[in-house]
């Protein structure tokens, strides 16, 4: 495992020290005020690291994580129902997985109107972003099930509700966390994106406004931030994952 | 294959009614909304949203939920609708170019990768971790670094295309049937008959996979980069109209429709095209007879 990664890891160091050494710079006539070097957007790190905190955790992070668990909850809900009601399956189903290709972030005026230009208005764009693949995916997991499974429950007089909770649910949960990893990357981008519209702080507000002010290590330094707390986020979810799910095929093959 | 017909049963009667459903529900809830928050007096104001006379909390009520047939109608007639739909196509067009070239590129080195174990071990942890961080993020910069828009937002385009196309044609290349390759490799096919009978086809629908979802990305990265001060663009004129305030309540919705439409039908388009590429899978096969 170790070895296979050596590649990689070499790349990173590689690049990174072109970049430091201007190679960049040289090739694509860029300034420094273009395009930071890496020692300064250390540098930005450590001399910023409360404002960056304060941002990942209590802004950004905080309004990813509680949209993603509104939009995942009501997305669930929403795939019970199609999964339950054939007319809602063949007429609700498919809209609600066509928002999967709209751009929600377009909402964002229309939720700071609603909500303000805090941080349940960036909450609410996360929850409508990450709504529709969990829909389209629980949907698949509740309603895929096996056939043998679904007729032996039957025969032995198994209530719906028995079919839900010990077949239809336990089903569903592969196809829930596959939806829920791709939430968390669409989560920190909606809440990164909302917050470019309108906020008053969050990792989005530092990015733009240095940006603004040509204050690019720090700029950058927010990007660094908003990808390892995407990392860390999707991380989570996969950690989560093992620990519900441990007797799944795709856990099951790594080892 | 019979869970895959039975999968697809998108009946287009349910959708149209549950959509009118929808439609009458946004309809009554804005006109119970309007009713109730703006005095009776001021109504014919609040709507325009022009007349200065209007409290302020009842001018915002119709930018906060319109009554969608005046958003239609902010649609089609002609003082707002020319204006939105070239926006939409100025944005729409970068994402279209920024889409292909990022599509190239990615199927290109992913054809590079599988020859070699070295520039896939080198590369390919990139492409699969970038799919877990905010790369939008990036949009402002390429944007402070380019200062031309159209520029930043077909690289972001790319950009955002590139990812997961590479990794999803890596994956389709690699999953060929063992079977069909002892079969070529034991006619004494060529290295390009196998690639060209066999390994390209078989990777088409992971890489449609991709396509499909770069396509929606590719119109949000457009836009992002639109935010942050380009000129012309969807983007721009929603971020432009709600600035200007009440008055422009419906060009503001008409713009998010314009926006929702364009990643619709992108994706629409790029579904389309998998359907003709792919008329030999059996999902595809079993729809059409």
């Amino acid at each position: 495992m170790m070895t296979r990664t050596i590649p990689a890891v070499l790349v990173f160091f590689a690049l990174l020290a072109a970049w430091q050494l201007g190679v960049f710079h040289a090739l694509f006539r860029l300034k420094a005020f273009q395009l930071p070097y890496p020692l300064d957007i250390a540098q930005a790190l450590v001399d910023r690291s409360d404002v960056l905190a304060r941002d990942a955790f209590q802004f950004t992070g905080l309004e990813a994580v509680a949209g993603l668990v509104i939009g995942a909850v009501a997305g669930f809900g929403c795939a019970v129902l199609c999964a339950s009601v054939p007319f809602l399956r063949r007429g609700l189903l498919p809209i609600a997985a066509s928002l999967n290709s709209i751009p929600i972030i377009a909402i964002s005026p229309i939720a700071v109107l609603w909500l303000g230009f805090g941080q349940p208005s960036k909450i609410a764009v996360v929850a409508l972003m990450t709504f529709a693949p969990m829909v389209v995916n629980a949907f698949k997991g509740l309603y895929s099930i096996d056939r043998a499974s679904l007729e032996l429950m039957e025969s032995l007089a198994a209530s719906p509700l028995d079919v839900f909770w010990r077949l239809r649910l336990p089903h569903s949960l592969p196809y829930v966390f596959s939806a829920l990893k791709i939430g968390a990357t669409l989560a920190m981008i909606g809440a990164l994106v909302a917050e470019f519209f309108n906020a008053q702080r969050g990792l989005g507000v530092t990015l733009s406004t240095n940006i603004q002010v040509a204050k690019m290590p720090i700029a950058w330094a927010a990007i660094v931030v908003a990808a390892v707390l995407g990392l860390v986020l999707y991380a989570v979810v996969g950690g989560i994952e093992r620990a519900l799910i441990p007797w799944h095929v795709s856990i099951r093959s790594r080892e | 294959m019979n869970a895959a017909k039975r999968f697809r049963l998108a009946d287009p009667l349910a959708i149209l009614l549950v959509a009118l459903a929808l439609l009458a529900i946004w309809q009554l809830a804005s006109s119970l909304y309007f009713d109730a928050n703006v005095a009776p007096q001021f109504r014919a104001g609040a709507i325009s949203g022009a007349d200065p006379t209007v409290p302020a909390e009842m001018r915002v009520v119709q930018m906060k939920l319109p009554l969608p047939n005046l958003v239609l109608s902010a649609l089609v007639n002609p003082e707002n609708a020319a204006q939105l739909w070239l926006a939409g196509l100025i944005t729409l067009r970068s994402a279209v170019i920024g889409f292909v070239v990022g599509g190239v590129i990615g199927f290109g080195l992913a054809l590079l990768m599988v020859q070699s174990r070295l520039l896939e071990r080198s590369l390919l942890p990139y492409a699969i971790i970038s799919q877990m961080v905010p790369v939008i993020a990036l949009g402002p910069i390429v944007y402070s670094i380019f200062k031309d828009e159209n520029v930043a937002r077909i690289l972001i385009a790319a950009y955002v295309t590139f990812f997961p196309v590479t990794v999803n044609t890596l994956k389709g290349l690699r999953s060929v049937d063992p079977n069909a390759l002892a079969l070529m490799t034991s006619l004494a096919a060529s290295r390009r008959q196998v690639y060209w009978l066999l390994r390209i086809p078989s990777s088409l629908p992971y890489v449609f996979q991709a396509l499909k979802i770069a396509a929606t990305a590719s119109v949000i990265g457009a836009i992002v980069v639109e935010l942050m001060g380009a000129q012309q663009g969807i983007g721009v004129t929603i971020l432009r109209t709600q600035y200007y305030g009440p008055a422009n309540a419906y060009k503001l919705w008409g713009a998010i429709v314009v926006a929702s439409l364009l990643g619709l039908l992108f994706f629409r388009v790029v579904a389309i095209a998998e359907r003709i590429a792919l008329r030999w899978q059996p999902e595809f096969r079993s729809a059409s007879a």
